[in-house]
């Protein structure tokens, strides 16, 4: 980022290609958005492929606690128990059942406990809400602060700082 | 004979801390240098005492001293001597002592390093503290449940089952409980001076220049812990995974996570002279976590595959944490005039602004894992009611504030002090962009469309690149000088963790898992690889007995993987086989016993880029030590930063570098 060497108008030149360089810039900005936005929406659209039923199977097993474990999921768990929920789930799913009406179903058979995801609803929708509104809070805080924080507008230079300030940006 | 040494080592540790703390109490009291002088002594009585507690407690386990409760607990005839050594710390009691051996080895190691300031009150008012904590560990290890050296009552067994055998599996056991002990306790320093600044009244920025390696230092050992951890579970526990938000997983990672925060927060109180009430919080959060992590982990009131014990020492370090909380807000409130900085931020888009919000996510995280871990236990207690909060809750939760993390070590590097313009902005983050934007471009090409995956592929390249940007303009000003210090050092740490996040996020969303039943001679193909399954064998070791499954996969390597049975267990222990490469791991698993001719079930898992997790760990470790590595200390009439139209001025590389 080198400064070129001064020629005949330098202040001219500078704003000049000062001006074509932003402008520059923003082009790259701009194609830079639009192939990322190209992408993202490709990734979207391709990304849409019908699971497969042991995806459904696993998708929903990760959901559930292994039975007979302590801190497994029914699908990384080799044990007889989660092989036996990763059976029940199959089966249901063949059924025609909805993950909602599994996951019901597993937690009339085993307990509340066996979902690993807690319910929205209720006691446990604490969980999922605290951290939300602490959230907020904490940005609204912030903003409050940076808005009491706002400087006063700094007094214009006079003509002798401008002068120093040139020569120091100069070097 | 061990007992007896072990014993009076420790009331030998405890008295050494209650006498020291009374002769510096008095000295302070008195204003009298000689006592200062004379209190810091003290921490190198601790400190032989815990050594000598700790070495005969090894003494005990190699020997085998059955006589010992906790050695014929956690050891036996067949158990091989590296596990033996790391027996000492294979239970509660034993963990607790090698806390309070690396307690008083800091305490040593801050008394020799201000050796020359002993008269300081800030520094006798920090040993104070120091001690009051080391007095308190030597305490719990005298209470029954968590006394290390309690003798068995009756005939002394002649053999002991050997440590769990989840511990006797994989040389990382000796390395992983002292590392992240070296950073659970470290985070103690810090502590003890903030206390000593708040009592003393000096609460400006000394006591955080006065701390800043010795935290750099207990960070450093905490993350290389936590990464070891996740290889522990990875190698060991054979579900294929790293990390499951394991109650025990959380209570260390909750301290990495206020610690990190204090580490970035204090550059603006050091710079700006603001934050400071904020980072005494942290620094008292940071310490009150490793004791209540302590708590969760070692009072067996959650119960998880890292929890091999179960005491009654759970109310004692209760206790303590409450304390500890109490008092240090306490303290906060009571200096709370003398706390306020006239500072301000001058705007949103600049590197302080930049750290806040870093601040903000980092205790937003810290939150979500406290809540989440705490949450059952809460729900438990008051309402008689089980539920889980499970992988899925944290997942969905720290996901955004994940992304949000990397976005901000992407931008923040680039922005300068006090206010920064959209222009400049972009004008420096043009390279770095343009990485990331290749990068996701890329990635869709080749049929990669979780966008989730994608986004952190493209974050992490933004992360690096501006990472790598920062420390190319340092090291074209300074040569070799332009890495290290804690500026160039914090880059070399963001590296570390773009690599980690890209790893995180493809084992996340491109990991296959599966089980195959197999005959003898049959194969399978799963996910691209072929495994054959040629018969089984069994090995006798000292300690165990393993049946290992004989599996060529894509008819080139024979994997092992087996299931142990250990002489005092009854349960077979699983131990995985992996094959590792650089693009990913095949992961196998015996999931069943065979029997006869009949099919066995093998589970294999197939992990990309799990390699880079270890590398992008050992990346993150390597950055601390270069952050802590003295770097040039900044002219004070270095141009800082200059906020707006600085296209046209060399972009100072030491910008950010503060006085180290």
């Amino acid at each position: 980022m080198g400064e070129e060497s001064a020629p005949a108008n330098p202040r001219v030149t500078r704003f000049a290609r000062k001006g074509a360089r932003r402008w520059r810039l923003g082009l790259v900005w701009l194609a830079m958005a639009a192939a990322l936005g190209v992408a993202f929406g490709y990734d979207a659209l391709a990304g849409h492929h019908p699971q497969s039923l042991d995806q459904q199977v696993a998708a929903i097993a990760n959901q559930v606690r292994c039975p007979s474990c302590q801190d497994e999921t029914a699908d990384h768990s080799a044990t007889e128990t989660a092989a036996a929920v990763r059976a029940t789930i199959r089966q249901r799913l063949l059924a025609g059942q909805s993950q909602g009406e599994i996951e019901a179903y597993l937690e009339s058979r085993y307990g509340p406990g066996i979902l690993l995801r807690p319910p929205a609803g209720g006691l446990t929708g604490l969980v999922w809400l605290l951290p939300v509104g602490a959230a907020v809070a904490a940005i609204a805080g912030l903003a409050v602060a940076f808005r009491r924080w706002r400087p006063a507008p700094a007094a214009p230079l006079s003509d002798k700082e401008r002068a120093l300030l040139d020569r120091a940006r100069r070097g | 004979m061990n007992a007896a040494v072990g014993h009076s080592a420790v009331v030998l540790g405890l008295v050494g801390s209650l006498v020291g703390i009374g002769v510096l109490g008095w000295g302070l009291a008195r204003g009298k240098p000689s006592l200062l002088r004379a209190g810091q002594s003290y921490p190198w009585l601790v400190l032989l005492a815990a050594a000598a507690a700790a070495g005969a407690m090894e003494h005990a386990f190699v020997t085998r001293d059955f006589s010992l409760a906790y050695v014929a607990q956690n050891d036996g005839l067949g158990t091989p001597l590296l596990f033996r050594i790391t027996g000492m710390w294979s239970a509660l009691q034993g963990s607790l002592l090698l806390w309070t051996l690396i307690l008083a080895g800091y305490l040593a190691a801050v008394a020799w390093h201000f050796r020359r300031r002993a008269t300081d009150p800030l520094v006798a008012w920090a040993t104070l503290v120091g001690l009051a904590v080391a007095a308190f560990f030597f305490g719990l290890l005298l209470v029954g449940a968590a006394d290390p050296f309690r003798t068995v009552a009756g005939a002394v067994p002649t053999n002991g089952p050997g440590p769990n055998p989840l511990l006797q599996d994989n040389p990382v056991v000796a390395f992983h409980p002292p590392m992240l002990y070296l950073g659970f306790v470290g985070f103690t320093v810090p502590f003890m001076f903030a206390v000593a600044a708040l009592v003393t009244g000096r609460v400006g920025e000394g006591w955080l220049v006065e701390t800043r390696r010795w935290t750099l230092f207990a960070w450093g050992f905490l993350t290389l812990g936590l990464v070891l951890g996740a290889f522990w579970s990875y190698e060991v526990l054979g579900w294929g995974g790293y990390w499951s938000w394991d109650p025990v997983e959380n209570a260390a990672l909750l301290p990495w996570l206020t610690g990190t925060a204090f580490l970035h927060s204090v550059m603006v109180q050091e710079r700006r002279g603001m934050l400071r009430v904020w980072n005494l919080s942290l620094v008292l959060a940071t310490f009150a976590l490793t004791i209540f992590g302590t708590f969760l982990t070692r009072s067996g009131v959650i119960e998880s595959v890292h929890s091999f014990s179960t005491s009654s020492v759970g109310p004692v370090i209760l206790g303590f944490f409450g304390a500890v909380l109490l008092g240090g807000v306490g303290l906060i409130v009571w200096r709370g005039e003398q706390l306020r900085s006239p500072g301000s931020i001058d705007s949103a888009l600049s590197r302080e602004g930049a750290f806040l919000a870093n601040n903000l996510a980092f205790g937003a995280f810290a939150f979500v894992v406290l809540l989440g871990t705490v949450f059952p236990l809460v729900v438990e207690a008051l309402h008689h009611q089980t539920v889980s909060v499970g992988a899925p809750y944290f997942d969905t939760m720290t996901a955004p504030i994940v992304l949000a993390l990397l976005f901000l070590m992407a931008v923040a590097p680039a922005l300068p002090w006090r206010k920064a313009s959209a222009s400049v902005l972009l004008h420096r983050m043009r390279w770095p962009a343009a990485a990331g934007v290749a990068t996701v471009v890329a990635t869709s090409a080749a049929g990669l469309h979780d966008v989730a995956a994608v986004a952190a592929f493209g974050l992490g390249a933004v992360v690096a690149v501006s990472a790598l940007r920062q420390l190319a303009l340092s090291a074209r000003q300074r040569g070799f000088r332009g890495l290290v210090g804690r500026v160039n050092g914090g880059m070399v740490v963001h590296l570390g963790v773009a690599i980690m996040a890209v790893a995180f996020a493809a084992s996340a969303a491109y990991g296959q898992r599966g089980q195959l039943s197999l005959r003898p001679g049959q194969s399978a193909r799963f996910d691209g690889h072929s495994v054959t399954y040629l018969g089984t064998r069994t090995r006798n070791f000292s300690n165990r007995r393993a049946l290992e499954a004989e599996l060529r996969l894509d008819g080139g390597p024979v994997l092992y993987p087996a299931i142990s049975v250990f002489s005092f267990g009854s349960e077979g222990i699983g131990t995985p086989a992996i094959d590792s490469g650089p693009t990913q791991d095949v992961y196998l698993t015996l999931d069943s016993s065979p029997v006869g001719h009949g099919p066995t079930v093998i589970g294999v898992v197939v992990q990309p880029l799990i390699v880079w997790l270890w590398v992008g760990g050992g990346v993150m470790g390597l950055g601390a030590a270069l952050a802590a590595f003295p770097g040039r200390r900044r002219r004070p009439t270095a141009p800082a930063s200059l906020p707006g139209g600085a296209e046209a001025v060399p972009e100072p590389a030491l910008a950010a570098a503060g006085p180290d």
